[in-house]
């Protein structure tokens, strides 16, 4: 058994740091619970605002921190003493103030109790909602983003359109294909668009620009996937008949090359400065300055031009290459279309032919189509003879002024009722 | 202050010989537990006691006990509207000793050991003042000669509390004299069986005397050396000033508090119930347990207080429980435990 004044010395120590600590707690909570507060407040305009709150964790750690100081200081002023805490042991286990007087020098200490270290408990409903409070409060600011935060954020997804040219001035870039500086200038253009707020990514002026950037590089690739594949046919004509060729066929290849060279050069997508380079150099009356390698060489650049192309808008419609030089090509297209989502089902296999289909019939008619919900905009169902029925008594009405009052009975507004309206009509009539 | 306090030898004395009283005390009065404590102590604290009660409860009897028990000279007056202060304190008287004619001072009753008051309330005001300047100086002055009162001098007072009618209350100033204003309470159904099958009328109970007067200076001054701890003192006085209608939200129903003899008188009291109980100090249980019957008759109540049909031990009461036994209340974070 423990010396009684060892053990109520010990226990009312252990009471006066306890209680101490509680005067401390009591201060202190609230003041965390505010300036928890009032920081949560500031951070929810510093992010709504989007600006760095690391400052304001700086102060609101540093005002904690003044607090907790300033409240230690106020509760060592005057602090709860052991022999206050030994009145209060008295209370609690009905010693009649046996303890202070035994401190005193009056009597002797009484008996140690066992269970005397509850002599005041913590309150932890009271001591935790505070910490409770302001971690909330934070945690709420911190990851529950606001509104308006939220939608300042960039979309999850940027116009298709931009998507494509991206793709395609990339492919272009990684093919060395185009002018570096024309690719330059698209990507610019790209860039200015995504520039712009977030918000407006969608509106009708950017999905239109969007479009037209579009357009522009798709028919600038276009018309470099038809110069190329002109500069091929004609290059792979000059070698299939090297040194044979007559000088009208020679001059015709020629002047193909010429123009296929000039649509390289100036469309919208001008081709790299090698490319036509060697295209300039290459002379089908002079075949012999070209070894062999080189003439391959050039013809697979223009064949792996041609597949850069295709791959990004898709295969052009093969000339034919007959003897009648016809621009009409008799085979399908390659590959799926560019349209929409997922490409389409690719080109309609397009059979064309110069010959035309002799059906050995003697009677023309008239193509009819009777089931009228199939009928676009703009089909002409029928053409009959008539009078147009003008209002001749109508007058210019003034605005605001009722042209027709209707009767009663008149079902109005069945036709200028949205669903909605109507929906709302109909319970109100039932 | 330096005093010498009570040893704890002297207190188990004292406490054996108080249980011997308490033990003679109860054989005079039955089922009065309480009422004897409250005695005992008003008297070991060395105060005047006022007693309120129906007529028979026993008052008379108990007084009469006291005396016996502790051999004390014990006088009665019975007070009425006609009484003059002349016929408590004393009168001189002209009489003739060796041919000279001079005033000798012949004793009132007053001049006793323990002296009830009987109906202390049908005296004239005049009357009344007499006695209670001499329970506040224990000296009568007659005539410009002052006599001093016996050591101890004790004084019981009752009230009778139904029959106003030609009666003179107590002013508030005089009732502060007293220590102890003590409610007698009727007796229940099994306490008067026992009175029934033990005494007889007109037929005096005999005590055996336990204590003397010595003894008895000598407990009431042993009482007075008994230990106040500073936080019953603290206590005290907090409680004092809470009797106040400013001093706490009990005693909003008050028009005036105790004054400090009331304090003196709570630490006076609680001090005599520690020895009573053999302890060699004060607590705040023993200020709790006198507080009623020192503080009851010393607040006076205001208008609404009287006609809410309040009194002055509920209010008092209200108060216990309003003060704290220490000053700094538990932080909010803490919660009270009992073991």
């Amino acid at each position: 058994m423990a010396n009684p004044r060892d053990f109520w010395a010990g226990a009312a120590w252990r009471l006066a740091l306890r209680r101490n600590a509680a005067s401390w707690c009591d201060l202190f909570l609230p003041a965390l619970a505010g300036v928890s507060g009032l920081a949560a407040a500031v951070l929810l305009i510093l992010r709504l605002l989007d600006r760095d709150a690391r400052l304001l964790w700086l102060a609101w750690s540093g005002a904690l921190a003044l607090a907790a100081a300033a409240v230690a200081m106020w509760v060592a002023r005057r602090p709860y003493t052991s022999r206050e805490a030994l009145a209060r042991l008295d209370e609690v286990a009905h010693l009649h103030n046996r303890l202070v007087s035994a401190h005193a020098g009056i009597g002797p200490w009484p008996a140690p109790r066992p269970g005397v270290r509850d002599a005041a408990r913590w309150h932890w409903p009271r001591l935790l909602s505070p910490v409770a409070v302001a971690g909330l409060l934070l945690a709420a600011v911190s990851f529950v983003q606001p509104p308006r935060a939220r939608s300042s954020g960039r979309p999850s997804e940027e116009p298709a359109a931009w998507s494509q040219v991206s793709s395609w001035l990339q492919t272009l870039e990684e093919a060395k294909l185009a002018d570096p500086e024309a690719l330059r200038k698209l990507r610019e253009q790209m860039e200015d668009l995504r520039r712009q707020k977030a918000e407006d990514w969608y509106s009708q002026d950017s999905l239109e620009a969007g479009d037209a950037l579009r357009q522009e590089m798709e028919q600038g690739m276009r018309d470099m996937q038809t110069a190329l594949q002109q500069s091929s046919e004609a290059v792979a004509e000059a070698a299939r008949q090297a040194g044979r060729m007559p000088s009208s066929e020679l001059k015709a290849l020629s002047a193909s090359l010429q123009q296929a060279l000039q649509g390289l050069q100036a469309g919208n997508l001008p081709a790299g400065k090698d490319l036509l380079g060697a295209l300039r150099n290459f002379d089908p009356a002079n075949l012999s300055r070209m070894t062999p390698e080189q003439m391959a060489a050039l013809q697979q650049r223009l064949s792996d031009g041609l597949k850069t192309c295709a791959q990004c808008v898709g295969p052009n419609i093969k000339y034919g290459t007959g003897p009648n030089h016809s621009r009409h090509g008799n085979n399908p297209g390659e590959g799926k279309g560019n349209g929409g989502p997922g490409g389409g089902g690719g080109t309609a296999p397009l059979d064309l032919d110069s010959q035309a289909t002799n059906l050995h019939s003697k009677r023309t008619e008239t193509s009819k189509d009777e089931d009228m919900s199939r009928a676009l905009p703009g089909d002409v169902l029928a053409v009959t003879k008539g009078k147009h029925t003008v209002d001749k008594i109508a007058q210019p009405a003034a605005g605001g002024a009722i042209s027709s009052a209707g009767e009663g009975g008149d079902a109005v507004w069945r036709d200028a009722l949205t669903p909605e309206e109507s929906q709302v009509l109909q319970r109100y009539f039932k | 202050m330096n005093r010498e306090y009570a040893t704890e030898n002297e207190i188990e004395e004292a406490k054996a010989k108080l249980a011997r009283l308490r033990e003679v005390l109860n054989t005079v009065l039955f089922g009065q537990e309480r009422l004897v404590e409250q005695v005992m102590t008003g008297m070991l604290a060395r105060g005047h006691l006022l007693l309120e009660g129906l007529p028979g409860l026993g008052k008379t009897e108990l007084v009469k006990g006291l005396a016996q028990a502790l051999r004390l000279e014990a006088k009665r007056i019975q007070f009425t509207p006609d009484l003059l202060p002349g016929d408590i304190t004393g009168n001189p008287i002209l009489n003739e000793v060796d041919g000279r004619r001079q005033f000798v001072f012949q004793p009132g009753p007053l001049f006793g050991n323990l002296v009830l008051a009987d109906e202390i309330n049908r005296a004239s005001p005049k009357t009344q003042s007499a006695l209670l300047e001499a329970m506040q100086e224990r000296r009568v002055t007659v005539m410009g000669e002052t006599h001093l009162l016996p050591d101890p001098f004790f004084v019981l007072a009752t009230q009778n509390p139904i029959e106003l009618e030609g009666t003179y209350p107590l002013p508030e100033a005089q009732l502060d004299r007293f220590l102890f204003k003590l409610e007698v309470t009727r007796n229940p159904v099994q306490v008067l069986e026992r009175i029934v099958k033990n005494r007889e009328i007109g037929e005096t109970p005999v005590i055996p005397a336990v204590l003397d007067r010595e003894e008895l200076l000598a407990l009431s001054a042993l009482s007075r050396r008994v230990f106040l701890p500073d936080v019953v003192a603290n206590y005290i006085a907090r409680l004092v000033h809470a009797t106040h209608p400013e001093g706490s939200a009990a005693a909003k129903g008050l028009k005036f508090g105790a004054s400090p003899r009331a304090a003196l008188g709570l630490s006076a009291a609680a001090r005599a119930a520690a020895l009573l109980a053999g302890r060699m100090n004060a607590s705040v249980e023993d200020v709790r347990a006198i507080a009623a019957p020192v503080l009851q008759h010393r607040v006076v109540l205001d208008y609404t207080a009287r006609l809410d049909g309040k009194k002055p031990a509920e209010i008092v009461a209200a108060i216990l429980e309003e003060v704290p036994a220490q000053e700094r209340e538990l932080p909010k974070t803490l919660k009270d435990a009992k073991l």
